[in-house]
């Protein structure tokens, strides 16, 4: 969708870092997918990960976050909506595609209902790949954001 | 309606439907308009269980159970794009109408509600799966809700709520006591086109993508749509994979089981509770990992006779140690059920009444947990009656839904025992009539697929998922609730909005 890509694109964003001091805060929004990526992003906000005190936690509204992470295809009823969390969040932010789905699509590419993936749409910071990947991968690829190496910038 | 030779007795609605010329198999017949107005009318009076209801493009297609065993198809091609709706005899039957109308464009006369349902005016054509597609209007009608009543105050949460689930959007009217007046969803953000996608695909593919349709059912999804296709090629899976599906199903069941009980320990402030469960299914899910890398079970199940040896050795194994962590964590989690200000949260709060779960079709752990006595695993190959001893609650309320699927897990590590030491029968071979229908019963209730198979591929299909009947369900529990039982309630659903819009 050319307005979701003039407005999040907008031109060429600097590879961000994020400060390592207190908790990375994280909005997530599925967009449409099997629930499956949400499922392992859930895992990670339980008691079985336990991450919140130590430098993950996830907000309720995009204004307190600092990343927004994307699960699920983009459908086109979601395309809005993701937009308006994006813009609503404060600098510096973050874009990471969590699963096969918010990359490129995965098994649900672009049809009448569905834009696809984020990848070409909007430049990722991180993108975490699997169908879905376990919640030990989301939380490495979200590591490499608090950015003592080079980040994973793809698009 | 004025006959030649009026019957003498009361036709019964599976009867008239039966009088159909059959199509496939003496279990789906087509019906003319005038049969279709009789089967409406007898619906009346009749019990007939109604299951789902669909369009191919050229029919519409409305499932029913007859006798709670047998499947029952009745087909009706609509006139000028209209057919008679079912919903006044069978409200369950409205969403799907809904669905219809959006997907393919055959209004239904009559209905309890025509408003759209998936399509929210962003697709790329209205009516997309018809032979026709119109074009989109632009810009898109806002949101059709339905009036709400006076003095209320509109709340409305998500589709980004950064809840962990798909996304969906409540829409609240609450009066100044902070009682819900009226609930309503708008759901159809989460609409992927499973169906248009399954169509051209062959059979291994479509059991992938069916994987794919909801992750908390993921192994549910696979074996219906894998049991519907070996139907419509007269297969039959041999007992290894007949098993190999048992033991996946209740390994699925136990996991979104415990997921779902976190989701609503924890919006009821039952921490220890949610903790122990979150903790219990990781370890569950990272013993499912081990085969082959897929925590969720997905790609597990394959369709066709029979499966790999390999698989079903692993599934058995793996049973066994799902079944030990079941049993080692019950203490902890009986535990953390006893508190007693989590049951002074949870009793008689949201109760869905035994008449309403029928009446909307809420099957499943919901249905259950309201003294209907629904399980598919009844009819479902490789499964003996004598395992399923779980029973029905009465109360409807959190409490009967949260003590049910905890009973639930102890007859899954029952049962993950019981069927690694039996060997069930092979499968009865059907006859090759190129359509079938298979179900299941999934984590959240009855998952069902219908299929017709041209040359080995998919050429039409549908899906039904429970998360539709839930949706329907949970705007007449939450009428009278108070708002701050609300996710609560919902949770304790466990709605997948991912199932319910497809």
């Amino acid at each position: 969708m050319a307005l979701l890509r003039a407005i999040l694109a907008r031109g060429v964003r600097p590879a961000i870092r994020l400060p390592t001091v207190g908790p990375m805060a994280v909005f997530h929004v599925d967009t449409g997918g099997c629930e499956g990526c949400a499922m392992e992003v859930s895992a990670l906000d339980g008691a079985a990960y336990a991450l919140p005190a130590t430098g993950l936690r996830f907000v309720t509204t995009p204004r307190l976050a600092d990343v927004l992470l994307v699960t699920g295809p983009l459908t086109r009823a979601m395309a809005p909506v993701l937009e308006a969390a994006w813009h609503a969040m404060p600098d510096p932010r973050a874009l990471v595609a969590v699963g096969a789905c918010a990359i490129d699509g995965g098994p649900f590419g672009e049809n009448y209902a569905v834009l696809g993936g984020l990848e070409g749409r909007a430049p990722l910071d991180a993108s975490i790949p699997g169908c879905p990947p376990s919640p030990a991968s989301i939380v490495a690829g979200l590591a490499a954001l608090l950015g003592a190496s080079g980040l994973s910038s793809s698009a | 309606m004025i006959r030649a030779e009026p019957d003498p007795a009361p036709r019964t609605a599976a009867a008239l439907i039966r009088r159909g010329e059959a199509e496939a198999g003496g279990w789906r017949f087509r019906l003319e308009e005038e049969g279709w107005h009789d089967l409406a009318e007898a619906l009346r009076h009749d019990p007939l269980p109604f299951v789902t209801l669909w369009a191919d493009g050229r029919d519409v297609h409305a499932l029913f159970l007859e006798g709670g065993e047998r499947p029952l198809v009745a087909s009706v091609e609509p006139y000028g794009g209209r057919y008679l709706g079912l919903s006044p005899e069978r409200p369950a039957a409205a969403p799907f109408e809904r669905c219809v109308q959006d997907l393919w464009g055959f209004s239904a006369m009559e209905a309890r509600d025509v408003r759209p349902w998936l399509d929210h005016g962003l697709w790329t054509a209205t009516w997309p799966l018809s032979a026709r597609p119109g074009p989109a209007a632009w810009p898109p009608d806002p949101p059709d809700f339905r009036p709400v009543p006076g003095e209320c105050m509109i709340l409305g949460s998500g589709p980004a709520d950064g809840g962990h689930h798909t996304p969906a959007h409540l829409r609240l009217a609450v009066d100044g006591g902070g009682v819900v007046g009226q609930a309503e969803w708008r759901l159809g953000y989460a609409h992927r086109g499973v169906v248009a996608r399954l169509v051209g695909l062959d059979a291994d593919a479509a059991v992938r993508l069916a994987g794919r349709a909801a992750a908390g059912a993921s192994v549910a999804h696979q074996s219906a749509l894998c049991r519907a296709i070996e139907v419509a090629a007269g297969q039959a899976a041999d007992a290894a994979t007949v098993r190999t599906r048992v033991l996946l199903a209740e390994i699925e069941r136990a996991a979104t089981h415990l997921h779902d009980l976190s989701r609503v320990a924890r919006a009821a402030g039952g921490a220890a509770l949610a903790a122990e469960c979150e903790r219990l299914r990781e370890a569950i899910l990272d013993q499912c990992g081990r085969i082959g890398g897929h925590r969720l079970l997905m790609d597990r199940v394959c369709p066709g006779g029979a499966g790999d040896p390999a698989m079903d050795d692993a599934a058995v194994s793996i049973g066994g140690r799902v079944a030990d962590l079941l049993e080692a964590g019950r203490a902890a989690l009986m535990r953390g059920r006893g508190w007693p200000g989590l049951e002074a949260r949870m009793a008689g709060v949201g109760v869905l009444e035994q008449s309403a779960a029928r009446a909307l079709g809420v099957g499943g752990v919901v249905g259950r947990a309201s003294a209907r006595e629904e399980d598919l695993r009844r009819l479902v190959p490789g499964y003996r009656r004598e395992w399923l001893d779980s029973g029905v609650r009465r109360g409807g309320d959190v409490a009967a839904r949260i003590d049910l699927r905890l009973t639930e897990l102890g007859g899954v590590a029952r049962l993950l025992r019981a069927a690694a030491g039996s060997m069930p029968d092979a499968g009865w071979k059907p006859q090759a009539v190129g359509e079938g229908v298979g179900f299941a019963e999934g984590p959240r209730g009855a998952v069902w697929y219908w299929v017709r198979m041209v040359d080995g591929c998919v050429a039409a299909a549908h899906a039904c998922d429970p998360a539709l009947a839930q949706a329907c369900a949970l705007e007449h529990v939450l009428a009278g609730a108070q708002a701050e039982d609300v996710g609560m309630i919902v949770h304790s659903f466990g709605l997948s909005a991912a199932g319910a819009d497809l």
